[in-house]
């Protein structure tokens, strides 16, 4: 027989099983039945980023002529200036078309002239931030770099936003064709105003590419799936996104071998640029660019029908100014 | 021994970081976008858009102007570019382009020759242009352009298409013009031939005139007299045995000859007088 | 500062140098940095790719030279590449500092020479004879190619991840890659690494080639350590730190020594220095290695032309590879007599389309890089990996040459093609399935597209007849790039791949 332990030792030796115990049983009942990590998180509806027009300010707005940033200046002064759509404080995203690692002059990407200008002129208004982002094709870093739209971000005062996997999460849009869809979300919730620019682009599938056809740089997911019903997807995305402004770059013009371009051949002087807060409108005008009609665009008839924008751009308050 | 194995380590880094500041591969960054070499504006002057543009080497010629390929192929064409300008409110409105690289301004001249009467209007442009109808033909340097306006609807943007596109190809450093040699009574046209001229194979390089009468002469130029002898001794022959008047002259490295009438006088006249212009001209 | 020390600030300030080319040779961050010039100033890589090819191959001014430099340094100055710079090297060394007994006893055991040590040089003989018959395997154990590669493979994705699990951020451009056969690239290293805690310094010692040629070359050194023996009492201290097992208690194995000068530190008499032209019978100048040893390596090496090369265990004897090589690539045969498995262009690549093979490239294709179009595509005007190759088994190509629009070395002309897509009807949804889709002809990145559609008017299977755009692929434009296999949304096989084949016909 050995020594007894004193009722000391055993008090201390019990309570320090005891505490093992209770942390073991307190960790599993914290567990028991929480949310799995990886599972979805809930759908997330996207506000609406549009702002009052003034009675006095025109729906759309055409500016022709060159160089690209003085059609920026000269398009946001016809629409009231940028103080209509931009305070003081605001965190500003605008999404340009950097799908491609190409160079501007190719036309596949928006021009990043009118993206400088775009960005140093919400900077002036008094933007807190300006985002710029895109998810694009290629590989985004390269992307931003060979297009040139990084450079000209970071020129006007406004920083790049790379897609990371966390960025992205499920939008709630019902009884559409992207309810629930892998959405990049962080920057979009970040925002208090969004701006997009998209370039004029041949396209084999939809006809056009243009500033509905943009927001396609937003969806994540398999979303090369969704070919399958692209007219569907972008006539959707003309509801999903509901922007402060939006911008139609025609300084240069893909006329064919659409959306990539690659050769000098496909690539027009536009020359134009339009810029207006219904995105139906502007693709409207945009077409005639490219020598379509509405009749042309499946994607701009659905979008119309759903109620995202009026295609006659002509019957609205529409303003041109060369410079 | 040590500080100085410490002083390479620093200099093996220095130099490490001097080499980063270099340029690094190309492919980081955009190419400038290549001078685009077409002479075709990217619109017209009206501003119709210009398709795509064609391209045509001498094997695939005949996919885009069938059995008129041989005319050009007899001149060394080198290829054809084409493209199309339509007006956007009309697409049966529209200008079709057609340049032709001949190699050499003469191998131009001759299918310009060839190809006109010269009975058409003539148009100011280029080394020489002239208009039938809506459609207008040119040459410049070593190519020929041929530009077809849509029938009755496009004929002044033909024209201004024609303007531009000659424009802007290059001269040739010593334009090709008509040789004064072939008299001028009852001239019709002047025409140029790489082979075969009158009909006689060996008679190359010549420049020919075309008269009222029907009659027809050569000037042929040759490397030596002595081919110039062997040539004309061809051609006599060979008219001789077909039996039809001819005559033929060698004068140093040419061959000037004249056929197409019955009145073996009115060919020798015509060949003493071509003669004594080219000797004039010397 | 003791010299000792001195070699411990090289040795560190080689290994962050390494890991500095690895950290840079990634677009963007590439600019000018000479990011492969460890693997250009490696004798090995000299020797046996010139060899295999005939060509002491360059590129700009230095290219593989460097390695003649070192070469020539070694026969001046003995093996100081593996004692002050192999970071190969430093690394098992910094394992063996970390983990191996500190015990006198256990360290004068762990640097006895063993005399099994002489098979790096029966290796070295194998890869030789087998490069002169243009088969390039050195790649599997150069010491350089070697961290190269298990650095880029196994360890570099893991860091990154880590980094990106922390919110700091990634080093790889976009996102973290991944590689294919990374594991057991990784399991190598880890094993090479680890056997440092068993026998220090065990790969340099036992297996590295280019120890093995340094050892050869360094006969003629001029300086080597001289150990005196009129001053020596034989307390054979001088072996505690010995880190090439090379006897400096008796007569220096010259092949072996390393130049550490750990001896010439811890001899508590000063008999040990390193001496100029000291005299020749204080040490051993040749390998320990028997005549028939030599012989039967060399027949070794020589097999593997009959038995790999000649049997189509490498490429297939119909004579089309089944992989595609990286844009610039020469013929396979000869990329194959350039090619040391280093894996910088797998580094390099912005789109991670580049992975190491294993066996499916052939016996001889063992971690060279082949391309996997559904991990990513071949940027066309990307020519990264031609710029990082040590060996120009990747020709350098400017973006104009790859598009053919500037006259490349080889001759060749037209846009680089590395191989031709075609579809596979019974998977394509416009072809099989009557769904509209033709994602590959929107990415398609030739102008004119190679890729292109016909509207064709088509029955479905409830009698009604429906416009379908079906994709077409223009073999003469192609350049198999991949971005179309990439982007197909078909899950498992892309509906349209490519293969190695150029062109049809």
């Amino acid at each position: 027989m050995s020594e007894p332990v004193s009722r000391r030792e055993a008090l201390k030796r019990l309570g320090a099983t005891g505490a093992a115990v209770a942390a073991v049983s307190g960790t599993a009942l914290w567990l028991h039945g929480r949310r799995p990590r990886g599972a979805a998180p809930e759908p997330y509806a996207l506000p609406s980023w549009a702002v009052a027009k003034p009675a006095s300010a025109p729906d759309l707005v055409v500016a022709r002529g060159s160089p690209a940033a003085s059609l920026v200046t000269a398009a946001l002064e016809e629409m009231g200036g940028i103080q209509r759509f931009v305070q003081p404080g605001d965190v500003v995203l605008i999404k340009p078309n950097a799908a491609f690692d190409r160079p501007a002059w190719q036309g596949s990407t928006t021009n990043p002239d009118v993206l400088r200008a775009m960005v140093a002129a919400c900077m002036d208004a008094g933007a807190r931030e300006v985002l710029v982002t895109d998810n694009p094709i290629h590989v985004p870093e390269g992307c931003f770099r060979k297009t040139g739209l990084g450079k000209a971000a970071e020129d006007g005062g406004g920083s790049v936003w790379l897609p990371r996997k966390a960025d992205f999460g499920p939008v709630a849009l019902p009884d559409t064709v992207l309810d629930g869809w892998e959405v990049f979300l962080e920057p979009l919730k970040r925002a208090t105003k969004v701006i997009g620019i998209a370039p004029v682009k041949d396209h084999n599938l939809s006809r056009a590419s243009m500033t509905l056809k943009n927001w396609y740089g937003l969806l994540g997911g398999p979303r090369n799936r969704l070919h399958q019903k692209l007219d569907e997807t972008i006539a959707t995305l003309a509801g999903m996104v509901k922007p402060t402004l939006s911008v139609l770059d025609g300084t240069r013009i893909l006329i064919r071998n659409g959306p990539t371009g690659g050769s000098p051949d496909d690539v027009i002087d536009g020359n134009v640029l339009a810029m207006g807060t219904d995105g139906v409108a502007l693709d409207a005008f945009g077409a005639t660019l490219l020598e379509l009609g509405v009749a042309d665009l499946t994607y701009l008839q659905m979008a119309e029908q759903w109620g995202h924008g009026a295609s006659d751009w002509m019957a609205l308050d529409t303003r041109e100014v060369t410079v | 021994m040590g500080r100085v194995i410490l002083l390479l380590l620093a200099t093996a880094l220095g130099a490490f970081i001097v080499a980063g500041g270099r340029t690094g591969p190309s492919s980081l960054v955009a190419q400038e976008a290549p001078q685009v070499v077409t002479p075709f504006p990217i619109t017209s002057p009206a501003g119709w858009p210009r398709g795509a543009i064609e391209h045509y080497d001498v094997d695939g010629l005949f996919e885009k102007i069938n059995g008129k390929a041989d005319a050009y192929i007899v001149f060394d064409v080198i290829d054809l570019t084409f493209a199309g300008y339509a007006n956007p409110q009309d697409p049966s409105v529209y200008v079709d382009v057609y340049i032709y690289d001949m190699a050499e301004p003469l191998n131009a001249y001759g299918i310009y020759r060839v190809q006109r009467s010269g009975q058409e209007e003539a148009v100011d442009a280029g080394a020489e242009a002239c208009r039938a109808g809506s459609a207008f033909f040119g040459r410049k340097g070593s190519h020929y352009v041929e530009v077809v306006g849509s029938a009755g609807s496009a004929t002044t943007e033909a024209r201004a298409v024609l303007g531009a596109v000659l424009d802007a190809l290059p001269a040739a450093k010593e334009p090709v013009r008509d040789p004064a040699w072939f008299p001028d009574e009852g001239r019709t046209r002047i025409l140029y031939a790489r082979t075969n001229a009158l009909g006689v194979e060996s008679l190359g390089d010549a420049f020919l005139a075309r008269y009222a009468d029907g009659v027809r002469a050569a000037v042929a130029r040759f490397a030596s007299a002595e081919e110039a002898e062997a040539a004309r001794a061809e051609a006599v022959e060979t008219y001789e045995f077909l039996g039809t008047p001819a005559h033929f002259e060698a004068a140093d490295k040419l061959v000037v000859g004249a056929l197409g009438s019955k009145d073996p006088e009115r060919l020798k006249a015509l060949v003493a007088a071509i003669l004594a212009k080219i000797k004039e001209g010397l | 500062m003791r010299i000792a020390n001195v070699r411990v600030v090289s040795q560190v300030f080689f290994l962050l140098l390494f890991f500095a080319c690895l950290y840079m040779a990634t677009a963007p961050r590439i600019s000018g940095f000479p990011t492969s010039i460890f693997l250009e100033a490696d004798p090995l890589v000299a020797v046996a790719v010139t060899m295999a090819t005939g060509q002491l191959y360059h590129i700009g001014a230095t290219g593989l030279a460097l390695g003649v430099i070192l070469l020539v340094a070694t026969m001046i100055l003995g093996r100081i590449f593996c004692g002050w710079i192999c970071p190969m090297g430093t690394l098992q060394h910094f394992v063996h500092w970390l983990g191996f007994s500190r015990t006198a006893k256990a360290r004068l055991e762990g640097n006895a020479y063993r005399k099994w040590y002489w098979l790096k040089y029966v290796i070295l003989i194998g890869f030789l004879v087998a490069a002169a018959f243009q088969i390039l395997q050195i790649g599997l154990l150069d010491p350089i190619a070697l961290i190269s590669r298990s650095f880029t493979d196994a360890i570099f994705p893991v860091i990154d991840h880590g980094l990106r699990l922390l919110g700091l951020g990634g080093i790889a451009p976009s996102q973290t890659p991944v590689y294919a056969g990374a594991w057991f690239i990784g399991i190598v290293f880890a094993a090479f690494l680890l056997m440092s805690l068993v026998i220090p310094r065990f790969f340099c010692r036992a297996l590295c080639p280019l120890g093995a040629l340094m050892g050869v070359f360094s006969r003629f050194a001029v300086w080597r350590i001289h150990r005196d023996p009129g001053t020596c009492t034989g307390c054979n201290l001088c072996l505690k730190g010995c880190e090439g097992a090379s006897d400096p208690h008796a007569t220096l194995r010259l092949s072996e020594c390393m130049v550490c000068m750990n001896c010439v530190e811890d001899c508590p008499h000063g008999s040990i220095s390193f001496k100029f032209l000291p005299p020749q019978e204080s040490a051993k100048p040749w390998p320990d290695l028997s005549g028939r040893r030599a012989v039967l390596a060399g027949l070794g090496g020589a097999i593997l032309f009959p038995s790999v090369r000649r049997a189509g265990a490498t490429v297939p004897l119909s004579g089309t590879p089944g992989w595609i090589r990286p844009p610039g690539s020469h013929p396979e045969a000869d990329f194959l007599a350039r090619c040391i498995k280093c894996d910088a262009c797998i580094h390099s690549c912005p789109t991670n389309v580049l992975q190491p093979a294993g066996l499916e490239a052939g016996f001889e294709g063992l971690w060279t890089p082949i391309l996997d179009m559904r991990v990513g595509y071949c940027d066309i005007t990307c020519t990264l990996c031609g710029y990082v190759c040590p060996t120009g088994a990747i020709q350098r190509l400017t973006p104009d040459q790859r598009a053919g629009e500037a006259e490349r070395p080889d001759g060749t002309d037209g846009p680089v093609q590395i191989g031709t897509a075609s579809y596979d009807r019974g998977r394509c949804l416009p072809w099989a399935m009557d769904t509209p889709c033709v994602v590959c002809e929107e990415v398609c990145p030739t102008s004119p597209k190679a890729i292109w559609n016909k509207k064709e008017t088509v029955v479905g299977r409830d009698g009604q007849e429906r416009v379908m755009q079906r994709p077409y692929v223009d073999p003469k434009l192609c350049v198999g790039c991949g971005i179309c296999e990439h982007e197909c949304p078909i899950r498992g096989p892309a509906a349209i791949r490519v293969g190695s084949y150029i062109g049809t016909v």
